[in-house]
């Protein structure tokens, strides 16, 4: 077993050439396709789903909505949607149809609507008086197309505004950490946090500009350090902390890697209704019809810059059993036809790209590939290997089989990683895996703030009152 | 990708496909026995393109209530196939996930002809909730306003169908806050009497104004109403919101 890992450990060539080939790429999943852009509460930015560093006898999983906000965001700071349906789907059979989903409501109460504030006073606790504009949650947990109500009513902290109105944050995020009971004691936390990803977005959008590798694009730039440009914005986060025996088809602990039940396929859906209309005289638009799917998320990129302009929106109301559809993109990406025009000299895989097949819809064998799985793209998360007591940012191409595609951690940079895959720089195509591709990254290699040790892991989220929205980074 | 075949073993029903009425008995059967893969056999072939594969039904099941009895009481000829008639009992239940399930509803359903057999929609395309009487919501929210205004959370609590009450919370403590008579200040009425319908919309889906009733309520300074809604054979207190005065 894990031969993938052995295959990483041969020795890499020539690292000191400096010669760089370029893959566009994209934050991870922040407005990345037409519809969902003009829609930033039902807009998932990332999916994490990992095997718990202080707990490993369970799995969290964390989504992100609401990209790039502004710290600042007043008066009407950020919040969830009360009329989004967010979730977590999980497929414990390896047959893309979701076994287990966590689903999300989120209601919002205004104490007193005869006051522009936010708060009229600093918030202390969770249920202070002078917290105007909060939100509440309810959790159910479909299992096999039987709905349960795990909880109502639960709180949610406050946006971080300032030290004077949120003098303690970290108290009253922490609060805000609540223990399902009727689901084996899973914690569960939804509110404001950093945004966890990390990428060079604006040189990246800048014709897939690699600011390290500036020399070798075809329109040269001085070379420069990444710069972070999804540090000091804030994302709402939902995370969720579940015993893997809740999830594993047997409903039990996997025996080891090996076992058919220690893979996870792990996405996230989020729905709004079908219509909405809106109101004269500023009255509340009307939502009508059945649920659909605004946004979908697993497999961080996949969305972002395989799927061509036109097939975006169809992807994300879509779903992983009818991903067949897209099998050509991923087969023969888009990226990799860029390469020879933006950095002449570097060469990718020829397609059919069978390799990107493996890494994104089927899974590596010996690390979380389920034999004669259904192709789908979602995170395969190999529950029965441990959390890693060293993490290497680059996971499986760093020989931390822990890491990203196996699952995906917060600190793991997708961004390198997945540069380097589609460059071909991995033991599938040993004859791409060599410098410059195997090198090739944006610069930025971990977030602007520290993540926490323990649930819901995400940093605190920057507060509005300090924060100029400054240039992260050199 | 390689698609595989779904390989579906067949189940001998007690009820013939070869009639309309029978296909339909089997697929409420079907439904209310658990029995996913065999409730997709008989949908429509369109309808079964549209789900995607029995696995994709089954897990969808909890987005459809799961009939526990049912019986047909009409049967019509139309261009596209029979639309038949049937009235269902299921368990009542409300909550932001599976909105409204009433304990009894008059459901029509559509069921068309495949060679020998006939097959049916995914869904009725009509179903209309049976409420209790509508004077017993003004019943139930007089008993609410008692409690309330005694401050009597629990016995609130019990006249509720939900834990947290949607709407405004300064409405919601009103009858606590404010020392005084509470009472029951006119006719049930529909939820489209209300200003802002909406948080009960996006709470528990565009069909809630089909079975949410309005009890308007009146206390020493402040009116609004209260919202109902019919959980088994009463109604329970679902929310409040203002009355536009």
């Amino acid at each position: 077993m894990y031969r993938f890992r052995r295959l990483l450990l041969i020795p890499l060539l020539g690292v000191g050439l400096m010669l760089a080939g370029v893959l566009p790429t994209h934050a991870s999943s922040h407005r990345e396709a037409p519809l969902i852009s003009e829609d930033p509460v039902a807009d998932d930015t990332d999916v994490y789903a990992f095997v718990s560093p202080d707990r490993p006898d369970t799995v969290t999983l964390i989504g992100n909505w609401i990209p790039l906000e502004e710290p600042a965001g007043g008066p009407n700071f950020y919040k969830f949607g009360q009329d989004v349906l967010y979730q977590f789907k999980i497929d414990n059979n390896a047959d893309a149809v979701p076994d287990i989903i966590y689903e999300f409501r989120f209601q919002t109460q205004v104490l007193n609507s005869k006051t522009f504030l936010y708060n009229t006073g600093p918030i202390t606790s969770l249920d202070d008086s002078h917290w105007n504009v909060r939100q509440t949650y309810s959790v159910a947990r479909v299992d096999h197309g039987k709905r349960t109500m795990l909880a109502s009513g639960l709180a949610t902290p406050p946006d971080n505004i300032g030290p004077r109105s949120t003098p303690n944050y970290d108290a009253l995020a922490a609060s805000a950490v609540h223990t399902l009971g009727n689901d084996g004691d899973a914690k569960v936390f939804a509110g404001q946090r950093d945004d966890p990803f990390f990428v060079d977005l604006g040189s990246v959008f800048d014709l897939a500009g690699l600011r390290p590798f500036n020399q070798a694009h075809l329109v040269k730039e001085p070379k420069a350090n990444g710069i972070d440009g999804v540090g000091g914005y804030n994302v709402h986060s939902i995370a969720l902390q579940v015993p893997i025996d809740r999830l594993t088809a047997n409903g039990q602990k996997p025996s080891g890697a090996t076992d058919p039940n220690a893979v996870l396929g792990i996405w996230s859906q989020t729905e709004r209704r079908k219509t909405r209309v809106l109101g004269k005289n500023g009255q509340q638009p009307k939502s009508d019809g059945d649920w659909v799917s605004v946004s979908r998320l697993g497999m961080p990129l996949v969305n972002e810059v395989v799927i061509p302009l036109g097939q975006k929106d169809r992807f994300n109301a879509s779903t992983p059993a009818k991903d067949s559809q897209f099998l050509s993109f991923v087969q023969n990406p888009e990226p990799a036809q860029l390469i020879p025009v933006l950095y002449p000299g570097i060469t990718v895989p020829p397609a059919p790209r069978n390799d990107l097949v493996s890494i994104f819809l089927t899974g590596i064998p010996n690390l979380n590939m389920v034999p004669n799985g259904k192709p789908a793209e979602y995170i395969r998360l190999n529950t029965a290997i441990p959390p890693s007591a060293h993490p290497n940012p680059l996971g499986v191409l760093g020989g931390d089989t822990a890491g990203f595609p196996n699952g995906r951690r917060l600190a793991d940079d997708v961004t390198d990683i997945e540069l380097r895959a589609l460059a071909g720089a991995t033991p599938f195509t040993p004859q791409f895996n060599k410098s410059p591709n195997n090198l090739l990254g944006d610069g930025v290699d971990a977030n602007d703030k520290p993540f926490l040790s323990a649930f819901p892991y995400e940093a605190t989220p920057w507060q509005g009152y300090d924060h100029t929205h400054h240039r992260v980074g050199p | 990708m390689v698609t595989r075949p779904i390989v579906r073993r067949r189940r001998r029903s007690r009820h013939s496909v070869s009639r309309p009425t029978g296909a339909l008995e089997a697929f409420l059967g079907a439904e209310r026995d658990g029995l996913a893969a065999r409730s997709f056999g008989l949908l429509t072939a369109a309808d079964q393109q549209d789900v995607g594969s029995a696995a994709s039904w089954a897990a969808s099941s909890a987005d459809r209530p799961r009939p526990v009895t049912f019986t047909i009481t009409s049967e019509a000829v139309t261009a596209e196939g029979e639309q038949i008639s049937v009235d269902v009992s299921r368990q009542p239940s409300l909550d932001q996930f599976s909105g409204f399930v009433s304990a009894r509803a008059a459901q029509t359903w559509r069921v068309v002809r495949d060679g020998t057999t006939w097959r049916v929609a995914a869904e009725p395309f009509a179903e209309n909730p049976m409420l209790p009487p509508m004077a017993a919501a003004a019943s139930v929210v007089d008993r609410w306003l008692g409690a309330s205004s005694d401050c009597d959370r629990s016995g609130a609590v019990s006249l509720q169908g939900v834990p947290d009450l949607i709407g405004p919370e300064d409405l919601a403590n009103a009858p606590c806050r404010e020392r005084g008579s509470w009472t029951v200040a006119g006719p049930v009425l529909t939820l489209d009497r209300a200003p802002d319908a909406q948080t009960f919309v996006e709470a528990y889906g565009p069909d809630v104004g089909t079975w949410t009733r309005l009890v308007p309520v009146r206390g020493p300074r402040t009116h609004f109403f209260v919202a109902t809604a019919p959980l088994g054979d009463d109604w329970r207190v679902i929310g409040v919101t203002s009355d536009g005065g």
